[in-house]
């Protein structure tokens, strides 16, 4: 609870002076400024809320069409949304057999199991 | 998540080199099998083994689980001379690094390089068929 007080207070005490004192420089008036005509509340809605507002969309779609156009990708942890496949399945393989299916156990349990 | 393809054609397409280059190494004959496995992995996967049927005891098997989290490599009795559970185990390690980063074909195809690596073994006239 303090520490979020502090928190607040510090956030709050640097903008606040900002704004307290930003009066005292707006009376003044710099050598060389040419300040043309103020901007009207629509105009400025338009250049400071709906352009960069604008722009963030225009760079979050041409992102997100990137990732839309791929194929969805594994990520462990998810459920499996695909199809079984069996690459060099049943009758692809162009490995000749050796041992034909009556002879010997055709597996002597070998092989590795893992988890990830 | 919506159905679909696990791999892309390029993706399919590099595994089957895979299995093609190892099979060329080694004279074994390897198979890659992605999809759900059922509670019982070790029993599907031998079940799976079972229906390469002539080709079963000089094939390995790769039984990949997505969905599961797991993996299961069987060897053919004739396979196994030369891919000891050893290699197979080095195989796995080297396949669930890559699928625990989401890549999935890329972890098959080292895994199968691990394999082919381990299994190759020199020709000899009276084993091996005249190439």
């Amino acid at each position: 609870m303090r520490k979020a007080i502090r928190v607040v207070a510090v956030t709050a005490s640097v903008p606040l002076v900002a704004v307290l004192s930003s009066p005292a420089f707006a009376g003044q008036r710099d050598d060389g400024d040419n300040p043309g005509p103020g901007l009207t509340v629509p105009e400025t809605l338009l250049w400071f809320v709906v352009v960069p507002g604008a722009t963030i969309a225009l760079i979050w779609l041409v992102v997100l069409a990137a990732s839309w156009a791929r194929a969805p990708r594994y990520r462990p942890g998810l459920s499996w949304w695909a199809d079984p496949v069996w690459i060099n399945g049943p009758a692809s393989s162009d490995v000749p057999a050796l041992v034909s299916a009556d002879d010997a156990p055709q597996t002597t349990g070998g092989g590795a199991r893992a988890r990830w | 998540m919506p159905a679909g393809e696990a791999f892309s054609d390029r993706q399919r397409e590099d595994i089957a080199r895979a299995v093609r280059i190892a099979e060329g190494d080694t004279g074994l004959a390897f198979s890659v099998y992605v999809g759900t496995l059922g509670d019982d992995t070790r029993a599907r996967a031998l079940e799976l083994h079972a229906q390469l049927a002539e080709t079963a005891a000089r094939s390995t098997l790769i039984a990949v689980d997505p969905g599961g989290r797991q993996l299961e490599i069987v060897t053919g009795a004739e396979a196994r001379r030369w891919l000891d559970d050893y290699a197979c185990g080095l195989g796995a390690i080297s396949m669930t690094t890559q699928f625990t980063a989401g890549d999935l074909a890329g972890g098959i195809i080292n895994g199968l390089r691990t394999l082919a690596e381990h299994a190759r073994h020199p020709k000899t006239l009276h084993n091996d068929e005249p190439a």
